[in-house]
């Protein structure tokens, strides 16, 4: 240390002992050390700045936040989810495992292909063969494995083959409310139902899901009981609908056969087609609700008037004439009850067809109703809306129209006259739906009295749920077979809304070619098959619902729904 | 005049260096447990999507339907069953309007 200490002051001190260099020589070492110094301090300078830098990011800002770039979040793969009005899951995306092959790689193409065969028995051997025998890189064996599958597969412990997780679509409640849900392709994208009508909101991702205005609960009891009337009366379809009138939420919309839209391959194209919302019919008597609604809204009627319907109308080769003939004068509420034909006719004409035209307008029924589903029906109606056209329209036919178009059309003659469009779409319950005031509330009051008439006294006691104050109408309607009506094939429907005193919903039962059974005396009619269906359904779903049940015994209750149903003259 | 700059210089290299890779080693550390966190949540919230859907599966109405046929001895609710809170009697203590 001392030595070291001595020899720097030496050379410090003894500039005598340097050697002396003159002249070019000396000018060029003084150069070049300018130069070198210039560098170092550069140099220098960099390093301090860095160290300065490292000082204060390290020891003077430590534990401060630091701002940095939000992390980039990978666009999710997973499609957004569908719940029902309670929240309850209806499709939602689930990652599953994909079995694919690199062939290259593959040591025995045929033990492989066999032993795969043999655990997934549903794959072709001759195909997977070929496949695994190919040059190509990479092929897909099969497309979302159920777990079961992934774990068969893993213990056959192939070479070159693997498994990639793929998101796919489940249905966790199967093949309820399947129609309204609609499906999706291989590629994830909707094909039909609310999986096509809010493809977009869907595929932004599982933000915030689609929230339907379905109730899984009334859902299935819709479905579970027209299920059942299909079976017992043999039909080949049948669809249902539940609205609510003040809003127009769809609560269940039914479409028979239906399909599993978690086995979307194995559905028949007739199990595809929604009854509901595609299909148009001749609804046949139920559209003479619509018929007194248009005549006493022109005032062209009143409760009181009668029509004489003692022997059938002709007009040119036509015959309008009565199922069940009463052959007499019949009042407006008896025609309405016993559903004459010659009378709905005759009040139609009275009308006429261009207000009659006007009122279906107003209805909704000359126009594809307003859904969120791409399978939306186009209705069909005269043209040219000649005065047998006016007069067959009054008792519906000649005019084909949806299930839902129908329960639409219904709300504004029971909840007071606003005609609310419906929608699949949960509402928000404080803020009020659009409406449009299309009846008097003085025509909706005598409609509902009518309606109730008809479940109390006429077509459609079938129809009655007692306790909760059932109205409705009947409707049997021969389906029109190229071009030619049927008398064995029948389109019977009940439409009824409860409860009477303060309709709160519609409900619409329709069964597609009944067959009359020993319990129905062999009738196929709407009152004997629909009918109890929808009684059947209102009383499960109204205390779900949360409707007050009616005390029908009641002098309010009796006084509210009379209707002087006066006899007409014989 | 040199030499105690050097060696100031040669510390302030290596306490700088050892800095540098502290802060290094430790940024990567914290980012291999952002990493960890995020495939946590991405698991995470696949499972809930799982047990979500699992509850849908198992509220379906025809399986609660068969489970309370079997278990449950209750039926439809009928509007006889139902009243409201006016139809309700008061308890007699409170009829005097002293509790």
């Amino acid at each position: 240390m001392s030595a070291a200490t001595s020899h720097t002051y030496d050379r410090l001190a003894g500039p005598r002992e340097r050697i002396r260099i003159d002249g070019i020589a000396k000018q060029a070492l003084d150069t070049g050390r300018v130069r070198l110094i210039a560098v170092a301090a550069a140099f220098g300078l960099c390093f301090v700045v860095l160290g300065a830098r490292l000082v204060d990011l390290t020891l003077l800002r430590a534990g401060e936040p630091i701002a940095v770039a939000p992390a980039v979040r990978v666009a999710p793969l997973a499609r957004g989810d569908i719940v029902d009005r309670n929240g309850l899951l209806l499709a939602t995306n689930l990652k599953t495992a994909s079995l694919y092959a690199h062939p290259r790689k593959v040591l025995d193409p045929h033990a492989s292909a066999a032993a795969i065969a043999r655990v997934l028995p549903e794959i072709d051997l001759a195909d997977l063969q070929t496949k695994l025998a190919s040059d190509r890189g990479f092929v897909w064996i099969k497309r979302n494995l159920t777990p079961r599958e992934q774990d068969a597969v893993n213990r056959l412990g192939l070479p070159g083959v693997g498994f990639m997780d793929e998101p796919r679509r489940i249905y966790p409640q199967g093949r309820l409310a399947a129609h309204v849900l609609g499906y999706t392709g291989v590629d994830n994208h909707g094909l039909s139902g609310i999986e096509k009508g809010f493809d977009e909101t869907l595929m932004e991702g599982a933000g915030k899901p689609v929230q339907l205005s379905i109730d899984v609960r009334v859902q299935h009891a819709l479905w579970e009981e027209l299920q059942a009337a299909m079976v017992l009366h043999r039909a080949i379809g049948a669809a249902g609908v539940v609205m609510d009138v003040q809003s127009g939420e769809l609560l269940a919309v039914v479409s028979l056969p239906d399909f599993d839209p978690n086995q979307i391959n194995e559905a028949t194209a007739d199990q595809l087609f929604n009854r509901a919302t595609l299909g148009v019919y001749e609804m046949g008597s139920t559209f003479k609700a619509f018929t007194v609604a248009a005549a006493l809204e022109y005032r062209t009627a009143d409760l009181d008037r009668v029509f004489d319907a003692s022997e059938p109308i002709k007009v040119s080769r036509y015959t309008i004439k009565d199922d069940h003939a009463k052959n007499r004068w019949l009042s407006v509420p008896e025609i309405f009850m016993y559903s004459s034909n010659i009378g709905a006719a005759k009040m139609a004409l009275e009308v006429g067809g261009t207000r009659q035209r006007d009122f279906l307008r107003r209805l909704g029924f000359l126009s594809k109703a307003p859904l969120e589903v791409p399978e939306v029906g186009q209705p069909m109606w005269p043209q040219p809306w000649r005065d047998i056209n006016t007069m067959t329209v009054g008792f519906g036919h000649g005019i084909a129209v949806s299930p839902v178009q129908i329960a639409a059309a219904f709300s504004p003659l029971v909840n007071g006259g606003l005609m609310v469009s419906p929608t699949l779409r949960k509402r928000n319950p404080a803020v009020d739906p659009p409406a449009e005031r299309v009846l008097s509330s003085e025509t909706s009051e005598k409609l509902r009295r009518l309606m109730r008439l008809v479940v109390e006294k006429g077509t459609g006691s079938r129809g009655a749920a007692n306790g909760w104050l059932v109205g409705g109408k009947t409707g049997t309607a021969e389906k029109a077979v190229n071009g030619v009506y049927k008398r064995n094939a029948l389109l019977s429907s009940f439409v009824s809304s409860f409860p009477m005193t303060d309709p709160r919903y519609v409900v619409i039962a329709i069964l597609d070619e009944p067959k009359g059974i020993k319990e129905t005396h062999n009738f196929a009619t709407g009152g004997w098959t629909a009918a109890p269906v929808t009684g059947r359904v209102i009383a499960r779903i109204a205390p779900v619902l949360a409707v007050d049940p009616v005390n029908e015994k009641s002098d309010e209750v009796q006084r509210s729904m009379t209707v002087s149903a006066r006899r007409g003259r014989n | 005049m040199l030499r105690p700059l050097v060696i100031i210089g040669v510390v302030i290299l290596a306490v700088m260096s050892f800095g540098l890779f502290q802060l290094k080693y430790e940024v990567t550390q914290l980012e291999e447990q952002l990493g960890k966190v995020r495939t946590d949540i991405a698991a995470e919230e696949e499972s809930l999507r799982v047990l979500r859907a699992e509850w849908s599966f198992l509220n379906r109405p025809d399986r609660l339907r068969s489970l309370a046929d079997r278990h449950l001895t209750l039926a439809v609710i009928t509007p006889q069953q139902i009243r409201s809170i006016e139809q309700i009697p008061k308890r007699p203590a409170e009829r005097g309007g002293t509790p």
